[in-house]
């Protein structure tokens, strides 16, 4: 398709249907079929007055779409004649694009429609367009990645024809789905659309900019077709404001930031596309700058480049059942609990790339690599590397991958090379290429490379081409051969210079077998830097690995003047200064003041030792108690009391009392079991909101009361009942909601009816003081502390 | 009925909201254990499975009725009446993060790891908004292409609207297929779970109903957002 030869598209067809008599509530590609004449005439307005490609009245005509007209059985029928009355309209001198709209549903996980049923409607919509005879298809107004990867990938099983791509983006230049136009062209341009654009929602002047983006993503064509503005409404009307004049200005910028095929959406008219026709008349489209094939790969939402000219990037080895027998049972139970972890985990250390392995015993691969594809992709931005042998869990995951997975890995072995290939040609994926043949994996450099260049050139063989590829160097044990580690090397330099593309590998197979292997690691990979290493796959939770990167990217001037060097290093020096609400754990302090000071810093690591040390020190159990863990309390009431700490900060304390609490059961049980009295805590019946109630038992709890937690939606009945049996002092309920609340007032008569003496303490965010009162509760506490507080008080008293 | 899926990912959450919704004021903060804060925010990414729910009704302002297959749906507030003013369509939807995130709240209070658990909850609540947030954007897209403006989400026990209104809200937004329920004493289940309407009005509005912590009554929360 050329590049350089300027192709004008028509404009709306929707005002013109109802200008011809089409009703509002009509599906307007009936027309089709009914009154073809109509469309005719539309279509030979836009010829008239210079389109070179006509689309075909079909937008809606896919099954799903169809479906609100109760016409999903029609759509073969209504896209033939959609594409055949285009082509009588329009002869054989002008083009005809078949168009295919979306299906106004979402795909999954982000919707409830299967990416396989989106696939089958589109294929049979592609499929009849070709019938009747169309030149193009158009996938447009996409604002779903996913759904323009199904149509295409539909539209390109089904014909031969090729394949326009326009998505539509937001004024916040991303689909409502997430995804902007660096992502989507980079995910299109490999899934093999032939011309590459953007339509509606936007008018042209807003389009601009995207076209510009478009452009310094791929060498292919670029096609617009904006709005004739932003929409503007009056009286009920829609209303698009840009004259045919206004509108045209613009076209010559669109062609000069990089577009060939221009036309118009919502609100464009016949007239519209005259004065783009007048306006490109002389025009020669530049001569566009040749994108870097650079390797990209992409999620939904996000780019990565890897490449020599650029900072070396992680990719994440975790998320990989080998050798980690929870992670293998857990997946192989069908939890990905674990590989969430890692997921999140791992892009916060910095990864850029996840690599994605779901190889254990006994795993249905096809089914846990798919679910696992789709399940992280909905929790992270950061691109998938599906890391597989598996021919038929590489297609399922790479199918459903919202967005440019690289292929983990492509050997020489005739398997590899047979099935793999077509797989990373089919879904636009990238390679990992290992220079492994059926043989073994050879030991010198020059043989890897010798290996490589068959496997590049049998990728390129299956449609692969430059930017597709991430060379492996191979690493073998350097205890089981000397020269391993300086063949690596020589492969990882060689690498650059014969092909110039990226490399991988995985690094800690050199030390096997080594003492000290993480010094042997770390030594390894700074070596491996400096010869030119780009993507090592590696634990991003090793520091001394990526304090080892940091540095070797400041050494290497990766990182200019070593700004990021400097930045991570004095980040270190000055640790985030923490400013205690009372005097932190310190030498000089008595072994209870320390307790107490442990306490209030929250300092639950600490703390065991502590009372541990003080008890073989001499001091009295209740001595801890009191002046230590109760004491350290009740300033923190205070504090907490007077706003000085808060909730999070109290727990925390809440937490160093347990630890200390149950370090003194361990080391002086008799004392440490007395309790200030019982309380029977609950959330009362019909509620289900227990937050509040769980953070005053752990108070009360961790303050030396003895409480029984009922937990929540508690019938009044049994709380009585308990409060009776264990005589209760003190009886703790809460409520959420007003709806809830007037339980409170239930329990408290039962308990009087029952003759339970226990105080009754009460709160909930419903709950308030006049409330209190009047269902004739003993105490109303406004937060847990407080409760806590009320508590001690009623012990007191008895 | 449309069902979705937002996507909901680490760098969305906000650890200072998260601290807010927890009850920490801003003097407090620069103390607190930061890696705390982020493990309750990775945890609710990991548990979390957000799901909405959403359908358009008519709606008609003078009489505030919701117009769903030949019923008449009242809105039962004055507030949210003069809220959804000038509103013609209106977006019922339902959202929850699920089960699986109450279930680990609680086992971590079970486990004596309370601050743990209050985060983890103020993490979920901040991801509710997220997740909020986000199913806005393309309602927001769809009602823009028509000429309509959104009335920003307004839900059954904001103002005066009694939240009563949970069983019409249940129903309008068929809330029990992406696993809501309501309990008898109309509190949705999973906890972490909301309904909401937007209205879809053609102007601006003329009332000034007050969105968030300032049009709240309960003055005395601890999560209220100070200025």
């Amino acid at each position: 398709m050329s590049n350089r030869k300027i192709e004008i598209f028509d404009g709306a067809t929707g005002t013109m249907l109802q200008a011809a008599g089409l009703k509002v509530g009509e599906c307007p590609e009936l027309v089709n079929i009914e009154r073809p004449e109509i469309m005719k005439k539309i279509h030979k307005a836009y010829v008239d007055v210079g389109s070179t490609i006509v689309e075909t009245n079909t937008f809606g005509a896919s099954a799903l779409k169809l479906a609100h007209f109760g016409l999903s059985n029609r759509a073969r029928e209504i896209n033939v004649a959609g594409a055949k009355i285009a082509r009588e309209a329009v002869g054989e001198n002008v083009k005809v694009a078949g168009s295919m709209g979306p299906t106004g549903r979402l795909i999954e996980p982000l919707g409830d429609l299967g990416f396989e049923e989106a696939y089958k409607c589109y294929y049979e919509q592609a499929s009849a367009l070709a019938e009747g005879g169309v030149d193009y298809l158009i996938i447009e107004t996409s604002i779903d990645i996913q759904e323009m990867r199904a149509a295409l990938i539909a539209a390109k099983d089904a014909t031969n024809l090729p394949v326009i791509c326009q998505m539509s983006y937001s004024e916040d230049g991303r689909t409502v789905t997430g995804t902007d136009p660096a992502t989507a062209t980079v995910i299109l341009d490999a899934l093999g659309a032939s011309i590459i654009g953007v339509n509606c929602s936007l008018g042209p002047k807003e389009l601009l900019p995207v076209v510009e983006t478009i452009a310094k993503n791929t060498d292919k064509p670029i096609s617009v077709q904006p709005n004739a503005g932003l929409p503007m409404f009056y009286n009920g009307k829609t209303l698009y404001p840009m004259t045919p004049n206004d509108f045209a200005y613009y076209a010559p910028k669109l062609v000069a930031a990089g577009a060939t095929y221009i036309g118009g959406c919502c609100g464009t008219t016949p007239e519209h596309i005259r004065a783009i026709v007048d306006s490109l008349k002389g025009v020669e489209p530049p001569e566009r700058a040749k994108v870097p094939s650079m390797l990209r790969i992409a999620s939904r939402s996000q780019v990565v480049t890897i490449d020599k000219t650029l900072s070396p990037v992680l990719i994440g080895e975790r998320i990989n059942p080998t050798g980690r027998k929870k992670m293998a049972a857990e997946i192989r139970e069908g939890s990905l609990i674990m590989v969430k972890k890692e997921a999140v985990g791992q892009t916060k250390a910095g990864v850029s790339v996840l690599d994605v392995n779901m190889g254990a015993a006994g795993v249905d691969q096809t089914k846990m690599m798919r679910r696992a594809v789709k399940e992280i992709s909905q929790m992270t931005p950061t691109p998938l590397s599906l890391d597989t042998s598996d021919a038929e869990a590489l297609e399922a995951g790479l199918r459903i991958y919202p967005g440019r997975a690289l292929i983990n890995s492509v050997s020489f072995e005739s398997e590899r090379i047979e099935k793999f290939l077509p797989l990373a040609k089919k879904y636009g994926a990238a390679i990992l290429c290992l220079p492994v043949t059926n043989e073994g994996v050879p030991k010198t450099a020059d043989e890897r490379i010798s290996v490589m260049t068959k496997i590049i050139e049998a990728a390129k063989n299956a449609g692969l081409r430059d930017g597709d590829f991430l060379l492996d160097a191979l690493v073998l044990t350097v205890a089981a051969s000397p020269s391993s580690a300086s063949e690596t090397l020589k492969t990882l330099r060689l690498y650059r210079e014969k092909f110039g593309y990226p490399s991988t590998m995985g690094l800690s197979n050199i030390s096997f077998g080594l003492p000290n292997r993480p010094l042997v690691n770390r030594t390894f990979y700074a070596m491996c830097l400096a010869a030119g290493l780009d993507a090592p796959i590696m634990n991003p939770y090793d520091t001394n690995m990526i304090d080892t990167l940091v540095t070797s990217n400041a050494l290497l001037g990766v990182d200019a003047n070593g700004k990021q060097f400097s930045r991570i290093m004095s980040g270190r020096a000055e640790p985030n200064p923490k400013a205690p609400a009372s005097a932190p754990v310190n030498e000089n302090m008595t072994a209870i003041d320390k307790i107490k000071a442990a306490v209030i810093d929250g300092e639950k690591e600490l703390i065991g030792e502590l009372v541990e040390s003080a008890i073989k020190d001499g001091a009295e159990p209740n001595d801890i108690t009191e002046n230590g863990l109760t004491a350290a309390m009740n300033d923190l009431g205070e504090d907490f009391g007077a706003g000085r700490i808060f909730l999070p900060e109290v727990l925390l304390s809440a937490e160093a009392m347990r630890e200390g609490f149950k370090k003194l059961q361990e080391v002086a049980p008799a004392v440490a079991s007395e309790k200030l009295g019982t309380v029977v805590l609950a959330t009362v019946k019909g509620d289900v909101h227990d937050l509040g109630k769980n953070i005053v038992s752990a108070l009360m709890k961790n303050s030396g009361f003895d409480v029984i937690d009922l937990g929540k939606d508690v019938p009044s009945e049994k709380i009585v009942e308990v409060a009776k049996e264990k005589h209760a002092e003190i009886v703790g309920l809460s409520a959420l909601m007003t709806t809830t609340m007037t339980e409170i007032e239930t329990v408290v008569k039962l308990m009087k009816n029952a003759g339970v003496s226990a105080k009754t303490i009460v709160g909930g965010a419903a709950v308030t003081e006049g409330y209190a009162n009047e269902a004739g509760a003993d105490y109303y506490a406004a937060d847990g502390v407080t409760a806590v507080q009320q508590a001690k008080e009623i012990v007191k008293k008895n | 009925m449309t069902i979705c899926r937002p996507t909901l990912s680490y760098d969305e959450l906000s650890r200072d909201e998260v601290l807010r919704y927890a009850g920490m004021r801003s003097n407090g903060k620069a103390s607190f254990p930061v890696e705390l804060v982020d493990a309750a925010m990775e945890n609710v990414i990991i548990y979390a499975s957000p799901v909405v729910s959403f359908e358009k009704y008519d709606y008609d302002c003078s009489t505030q009725n919701i117009k769903a297959n030949g019923e008449n749906i009242r809105i039962e507030s004055r507030m949210a009446g003069r809220h959804l003013e000038g509103s013609d369509e209106i977006i019922c939807l339902a959202l929850t993060l699920g089960r699986e995130i109450d279930e680990m709240i609680t086992k971590s209070f079970d486990d004596g790891k309370y601050a743990e658990g209050l985060l983890m909850d103020a993490a979920a609540t901040d991801a509710v908004e997220v997740a909020a947030a986000k199913v806005e954007q393309p309602i927001e897209q769809m009602a823009k292409a028509k000429g309509y403006k959104l009335r920003w989400r307004y839900s059954p026990g904001y103002g005066d609207w009694p939240i009563d209104a949970q069983r019409d809200m249940m129903r309008l937004t068929r809330a029990e297929s992406i696993g809501i329920s309501l309990s008898e004493s109309l509190m949705l289940e999973p906890s972490k779970s909301i309904t909401a309407v937007i209205g879809l009005a053609k102007g601006d509005s003329e009332h000034d109903i007050r969105r968030g912590c300032a049009g709240c009554g309960k003055v005395d929360c601890i999560s209220r957002r100070v200025n």
